[in-house]
């Protein structure tokens, strides 16, 4: 085998080795950089579209990304990259939409980079908090958040008044609001 | 934040935005918190994780949980498995993706086509033609064009393309532009208006701007083109142009603060810039001129009306939605600017089969034909009902500037007074409601 190849085997290998250890990390850290996107955007799937993006111009900036394997570093760098993602994004849609201004959301996305380690643990404390939930409620709860369900087919299946089922989503996301902050108070001590 | 009635207040909007609910007035308030308090803002992203978590959990809800007994458990879990299967693929898609990409990069690279211009601003919907053919409605603020052709999809679109010599070109509302710049700068336009700030042209080599009725040279020059199938009209502001009129080849030089209408019906001769004039009124029952719709002829019983058409922006530009518009020409062809004093009031009035939100807006341009922005407000759909017919009346101070330009706010005036009135347009967004323009008044 002469140089040229040796030199393109270990070129590929190389790349390989990038590509594995950047799906590695981007896999185990999407949820976290999801809810960063998710935080400054109004709707679902807007976060989803612009997590697409966020995925691609975080591979072809990957040999730039200079930290180690710590996640919490790794995070930190692709939201820098959601965060233009999401202007660049809203751009696109401000024309038609009542989103909120660049201005701001520039700020949001500063707070929320600050605030990253306290988002996950919020995050943890939230589905720990859900779990407590009786399965009925926890059901009506998510209703607002899956796709092709509502509180309105609720309120039409259980043959309930739609204003009432309202009035209760609103009294358990308190509850749940409230155990989460016990939550935090309880790590944070 | 620490008045209670002020914090239920954040709160409400809140959850109004993440629901994707909140209103223009909403909005400006909960922009105004955010801006200036770092505690709504704490509080904000709170809660939007929150809806982020219990987004991501609602995706793990096991389909078979049937404590809700009567929910219509398969349609409800092939719609969650649809999502989830969207959202747990995407690293799957990343990954093929990036590997086709990877693998296609030497053979995507488009041939050599000599860039010739910049974006240099934009907004609303618009299309781009490049050499060979190639369609992209996802031009952004920065990419740089080869040759090719520019068409504003809708009456709010607006484009700006900057040459290697500084000269730019813009065109406003639903218009059509073909350009080119192989050592000299040929441009097309096929409908619609434009307007240039041309920078000094080597006299062998003049800007060459092409219409179906005219041929304009410019060596150097502000000027603004109106071109419609029968007739275009060169506005001057400054330097001089040389108008060839088509149809018989006859040629005028047109001087500053001129302008020269190139159509079969009349001289070619220029004429001093007519004096503005601050009231205007359509006249739909004339026919289609300078509108943006689907007009119909009026009755005995009904005025003409000029019916909102749609526009469904693509995938591509990842706003796959529908705007229902409507816009009717103000300051065109042969008529005199018409420019609005701060206390003016705009009448439209029409019809609405169904109450909807309604926005109501003006694109408006600089005396020297620079644009100066679109300025928009919002009725809400409780102004509609009652009836089908509708009149709207709206002060200056109601609107305020499309917030998809609210990267240029810098440069842009604050409101529409003391500038040229381009067009009147209104639109509503997703929904048919049958929206219709009978007239438009603007009064002093």
């Amino acid at each position: 085998m002469d140089d040229f190849a040796n030199n393109k085997q270990n070129d590929d290998l190389a790349k390989d080795q990038q590509y594995d250890r950047f799906v590695s990390l981007f896999a185990r850290q999407e949820r976290s950089i999801r809810s960063f996107v998710r935080s400054l955007l109004p709707t679902s799937n807007d976060a989803d579209d612009v997590m697409q993006e966020v995925g691609l111009v975080c591979w072809k900036k990957f040999s730039s990304f200079e930290g180690d394997e710590s996640p919490e570093e790794f995070v930190r760098w692709a939201c820098v990259i959601a965060r233009f993602e999401v202007l660049r994004h809203r751009r696109n849609f401000a024309r038609d939409r009542l989103v909120l201004s660049e201005e701001v959301l520039s700020l949001l996305a500063c707070d929320a980079e600050e605030r990253l380690p306290v988002a996950e643990r919020e995050r943890q404390a939230v589905e720990k908090c859900l779990n407590k939930l009786p399965p009925r409620e926890r059901r009506l709860l998510l209703s607002v958040h899956t796709p092709g369900d509502s509180i309105a087919k609720v309120a039409a299946e259980f043959g309930q008044e739609v204003r009432r089922l309202y009035t209760k989503v609103t009294a358990l996301r308190e509850v749940l609001k409230q155990c989460v902050s016990r939550q935090m108070a309880e790590l944070e001590t | 934040m620490s008045d209670p009635h002020t914090n239920q207040n954040l709160e409400t909007l809140i959850q109004q935005y993440a629901y994707g609910a909140i209103n223009a007035e909403q909005l400006d308030e909960l922009e105004a918190v955010l801006k200036s308090d770092p505690d709504a803002r704490r509080r904000f992203l709170s809660e939007m994780n929150l809806h982020s978590t219990l987004d991501d959990l609602a995706l793990s809800l096991d389909s078979d949980d049937s404590t809700i007994s009567s929910i219509d458990i398969a349609n409800h879990s092939s719609l969650v498995q649809s999502r989830r299967t969207k959202r747990t693929n995407l690293l799957a898609l990343l990954a093929v993706c990036l590997l086709v990409v990877a693998s296609l990069v030497p053979f995507m690279k488009p041939q050599q086509e000599q860039r010739v211009a910049l974006i240099s601003g934009m907004s609303g919907s618009l299309q781009w033609t490049g050499d060979g053919g190639r369609v992209s409605r996802n031009v952004e603020v920065g990419d740089e064009l080869s040759g090719g052709t520019i068409e504003g999809m809708t009456p709010e679109s607006w484009f700006e393309l900057t040459f290697e010599d500084g000269s730019t070109v813009s065109i406003s509302g639903h218009s059509m532009l073909t350009y080119a710049d192989n050592g000299q700068k040929v441009l097309h336009l096929k409908s619609g208006s434009f307007s240039a700030n041309v920078a000094k042209q080597s006299p062998q080599k003049p800007m060459l701007i092409h219409t179906r009725s005219a041929l304009f040279e410019v060596l150097g020059t502000r000027l603004n083109v109106d071109a419609d199938l029968s007739s275009s009209t060169l506005t001057v502001t400054e330097g001089r142009v040389r108008a060839t009129r088509r149809s018989d080849g006859e040629s005028v030089e047109v001087p500053a603060q001129h302008r020269v209408i190139a159509s079969i019906e009349r001289e070619l001769r220029p004429e001093k810039l007519p004096e503005s004039v601050s009231q205007w009124g359509s006249q739909l029952y004339h026919g289609p001129t300078t509108t943006y719709g689907k007009w119909i002829a009026g009755s005995e019983d009904l005025p003409a009306r000029l019916w909102a058409i749609p526009y469904t922006a693509d995938k591509e530009t990842g706003r796959d939605i529908t705007l229902y518009t409507a816009s009717v020409g103000v300051s065109t062809g042969e008529t005199p600017p018409v420019v609005l004093p701060p206390q003016s009031k705009i009448r439209i009035r029409g019809r609405l089969d169904h109450p909807n939100h309604v926005f109501f807006g003006l694109t408006v341009r600089h005396r020297n034909g620079d644009f100066a922005g679109r300025f928009q407000t919002i009725l809400p759909a409780e102004s509609f009902t009652g009836k089908n017919e509708f009149e709207v009346i709206l002060n200056l101070d109601d609107y305020s500037l499309d917030p998809s330009l609210e990267f240029l706010k810098e440069k842009l005036p604050k409101g529409p007074a003391e500038l040229i009135v381009e067009s009147v347009w209104c639109h509503t967004l997703f929904d048919q409601a049958g929206l219709a323009i009978t007239s438009v008044e603007l009064n002093p």
